[in-house]
């Protein structure tokens, strides 16, 4: 297998591993299934903003880092990544705003439609920071 | 092992270090709300304001943080040579 197939590989692994762990919010708020299901539309809603600060706090953790066309060392952040994370920051913001409206409402299905495209966007950001961190480690463009 | 190689395993070990950090104060308000979704559960119930206004004051923190980066960001490809 070639290094940049081997690479490929990595990066799906890695992006399946986080878009999973985005998939299951209530598994990792320990909760189980009967739980999740009893939880109202607000308290979904809470869970969606727990969520998304949860993702945040990891893109501000990124975008915090030296940048790295200042310095040349091994955990800098690239500037046009920063940009593009806070850009998708604020769709996730724009659609957990409409998930609140949904959700007060009690309207469960817009809820979970505006929740799963919160999530896409906070799954973008994840991938964002995944290969922006893998970039040029171990080979070909 | 090759220099490339190498470069690779410490930036996966960066990654995944990344992934899963997170400051103490940051895990015991995270555990907190798991709590507080926990007892939403049990009870049926909304979150309190009190809950809600927490998780907002927490996340408007992180993300005016996350913008003022980001503007520090366009400035520096902006201006390279500063």
């Amino acid at each position: 297998m070639r290094k940049s197939e081997k690479r490929s590989w990595l990066f799906v692994l890695f992006v399946t591993i986080v878009m999973t762990l985005a998939a299951c919010t209530g598994a990792m708020h320990g909760l189980t299934k009967e739980e999740q299901a009893s939880l109202t539309p607000m308290a979904k809603y809470y869970q969606l903003k727990d969520h998304y600060l949860k993702i945040l706090e990891q893109a501000n953790s990124y975008a915090q880092r030296p940048f790295c066309t200042d310095v040349l060392v091994i955990g800098c952040s690239d500037p046009e990544i920063v940009i593009k994370i806070a850009e998708a920051a604020e769709d996730a913001d724009r659609y957990y705003e409409l998930a609140e409206i949904a959700a007060r409402a009690g309207n469960e299905t817009e809820l979970e439609g505006y929740a799963s495209l919160t999530r896409s966007a906070l799954a973008v950001i994840s991938q964002m920071i995944i290969e922006a961190t893998l970039e040029d480690a171990g080979g070909e463009p | 092992m090759s220099a490339n190689k190498f470069l690779a395993v410490i930036k996966l070990v960066d990654l995944a270090a990344s992934l899963v950090e997170m400051s103490a104060a940051a895990r015991e308000s995270y555990n907190e709300r798991s709590a507080n979704l926990k007892a939403m559960a049990a009870e049926g119930r909304d979150p309190t304001d009190e809950e809600m206004a927490e998780l907002d004051d927490a996340i408007e923190t992180v993300q005016q943080s996350l913008q003022e980066r980001a503007a520090a960001a366009r400035e520096r490809l902006n201006n390279p040579q500063e």
